[in-house]
């Protein structure tokens, strides 16, 4: 993969265009939007060629994952439009045959993250399930990226709270994690 | 700042260094790193090898 500041100065002196991929959560799209809409307005600048996508994924609560149904969240999707910078929303919801075919090097990497921040009855309880659902997720959103950037160069957004969460999106495209994180 | 937060802090500064010194000063590439990473949380991934490697094998398929 070409260095970041290369591919950016390809675009900007080139008719390559650059595909900003920006990804939402559902239930909390309200928080991050701002931080995602301002990384957008720092990248727009004159003599690029920027294609927004905002990726609207229906992520649930821990809680809530018993049951698993797609939800698309209307409001959320609203918000998105209302700010202008989007050419364009995809929805993803989770599927259970999302389940088949986890890296298993990468599942094994994310139980171990999770057991290190959780309680040991955490850990038997909920983690087996919790790491195989968000692994999926990422993996599931890391493919339809990937499919979707084909042409020219892409930049991902994204919300993680801990970034060493970014390898279970893949390595074919940039991402660019934004700091959600209100300061202290 | 915790150490994790520091670490996260200082990797992005590292990052963002060694971009501003693949490109021209002042150019438009120069001033869309410096108003994004500034908005970052940990640096740009994948870092290094590991995402040539990645791109290689893609084009192998």
């Amino acid at each position: 993969m070409e260095r970041f500041p290369w591919r950016l100065e390809d675009c900007i002196e080139g008719e390559i265009p650059f595909n900003l991929l920006a990804v939402l959560v559902q239930q909390t799209t309200k928080t991050e939007l701002p931080y995602v809409v301002r990384a957008i307005e720092a990248i727009r600048k004159p003599g690029i060629n920027i294609v927004s996508t905002a990726i609207l994924v229906d992520w649930p609560e821990k809680s809530s994952r018993t049951i698993i149904e797609p939800a698309e969240n209307y409001e959320a999707k609203d918000k998105v439009m209302e700010t202008g910078v989007f050419d364009r929303i995809k929805n993803v919801n989770f599927e259970f045959e999302d389940l088949d075919n986890l890296d298993p090097k990468l599942l094994g990497w994310l139980v171990n993250f999770y057991s290190r921040q959780r309680t040991m009855a955490d850990v038997k309880r909920v983690i087996g399930f919790e790491a195989k659902f968000d692994l999926a997720m990422r993996q599931k959103i890391g493919r339809i990226i990937s499919f979707a950037s084909k042409n020219g160069f892409s930049l991902r957004l994204t919300t993680e709270l801990n970034p060493n969460l970014l390898r279970c999106y893949g390595q074919d495209i940039y991402l660019a994690n934004l700091d959600v994180k209100p300061k202290a | 700042m915790t150490e994790l937060e520091d670490g996260f802090a200082r990797q992005l500064e590292v990052d963002q260094q060694r971009a501003l010194e693949l490109i021209k000063p002042e150019s438009t590439a120069a001033t869309i790193i410096t108003g994004l990473y500034p908005l970052l949380r940990g640096r740009l991934y994948p870092e290094g090898k590991s995402g040539e490697i990645s791109l290689a094998v893609r084009r192998l398929h």
